[in-house]
């Protein structure tokens, strides 16, 4: 049993853990992400010697319908639901975890973001009448756009989708 | 021959605790210069009555030995293997987890109870005796060593004792739920009923040529 007890209180101890046989699946465990094997399923190595290699073990995210593809080397908390060993999960993220994917609702679009390009079809400009100066020079520009622009992001994050 | 014996040697005093729910253990004093070592023998009333035991520890410091002696194969306070299982029946994860610590499953465990499926299972390296205890909340039973050294795991279906007619009631506590009883042959085991009482725990103690079984009711 543990070196930080002595042999007084070793037998209640154990009485204790023959009593709660599951308590040490109650604890969250720090471990390293080792392989995603599917959307939301990782390999963990625990650091903690005490416990096993996991193997594609589900990943809980907290949002509804969020799906997460991230490099090995991430830090996870590993778990049991209900402390029930039957029901091995990871979720919560470490620092420094690298995601090579993400998305929301089933994904398909990437997501814009302040600075990605937005494109704006030629129809709308059909209202500008440009006029150029007999005796050359800058254009000059009367008119405007008519009705509402049918505009588009043309390109979004690498990363993240939404759907 | 003397009337309780471990690992052949006369038993001065003693004692001899069979819970419901776990592994017996006993304690006791030998007619002997030296203490035996590994897997022993406890026999009572002449041989009659045997369990499959092992010594956890003990030592002769006054020319008795003194020693206590742990059902089965002593591997249940042995820290198993860290291991990660999916897809496998509770069957599997029994055999492999006794079979590291040297110990038995009983041949009687229901079939119904072996095939319960694990969709994963992770064994943290703790003390076999706590993994067994978690495995067989799955099915939400007990366990025990038995007799002959093996584990069993199951619901109880507490057959009545042999051989009632030949007890003697010593002592009824019925404050304590329990019975001091004598026997020629102290046959009574937990998990049995006795006069229509449900056994939760035996112990045989050793006395003077005598044993006396305490005897602990689940009514209680």
């Amino acid at each position: 049993m543990s070196a930080l007890l002595d042999r007084i209180k070793e037998p209640f101890v154990a009485l204790v853990r023959s009593v709660f046989p599951r308590i040490d699946y109650l604890a969250l465990y720090p471990g390293t992400v080792v392989l995603q094997r599917g959307p939301n399923a990782i390999d963990v190595q625990c650091d903690d010697p005490r416990l096993p290699g996991f193997a594609s073990i589900p990943l809980f995210l907290g949002e509804p319908s969020a799906v997460v593809q991230v490099q090995a080397g991430a830090r996870i908390l590993v778990g049991f639901q209900g402390g029930d060993p039957r029901y091995p999960f990871a979720a919560l993220w470490g620092n420094g975890a690298v995601v090579q994917s993400l998305s929301f609702a089933g994904g398909g679009h990437a997501a814009a973001r302040v600075g990605d390009p937005v494109k704006l079809a030629l129809s709308d400009l059909q209202q500008f009448v440009f006029t150029a100066p007999p005796t050359g020079g800058p254009c000059t520009v009367t008119g405007g756009i008519v009705g509402t622009p049918a505009t588009q992001v043309s390109a979004g994050s690498s990363k993240v989708q939404l759907g | 021959m003397p009337f309780a014996t471990v690992a052949g040697l006369p038993v001065v005093a003693g004692k001899l605790c069979l819970p419901r729910a776990g592994n017996w253990h006993g304690d006791f004093a030998l007619d002997a210069a030296s203490a035996p070592t590994g897997k022993v023998q406890v026999a009572l009333a002449e041989g009659e009555l045997v369990f499959e035991g092992t010594v956890l520890r003990g030592g002769a410091p006054y020319q008795t030995a003194l020693v206590r002696v742990v059902g089965g194969a002593g591997g249940l306070t042995q820290d198993a293997a860290a291991k990660f299982y999916q897809g496998v029946t509770l069957q599997n994860v029994l055999e492999d987890v006794l079979g590291d610590a040297d110990e038995v499953l009983s041949g009687t465990v229901s079939a119904d109870v072996l095939a319960t499926q694990l969709p994963a299972w992770a064994t943290i390296q703790q003390p076999t005796g706590e993994v067994l205890s978690s495995l067989a909340l799955v099915p939400g039973v007990p366990w025990r060593m038995l007799p002959d050294g093996s584990i069993w795991l199951g619901a109880e279906s507490w057959p009545a004792a042999a051989g009632q007619a030949g007890w003697q009631l010593l002592q009824d506590a019925p404050e304590l739920g329990r019975q001091i009883l004598a026997a020629d042959v102290p046959n009574l085991l937990p998990g049995q009923t006795f006069g229509g009482r449900q056994v939760s725990y035996v112990e045989h103690r050793i006395e003077a040529g005598k044993l006396r079984a305490h005897v602990y009711y689940e009514d209680a």
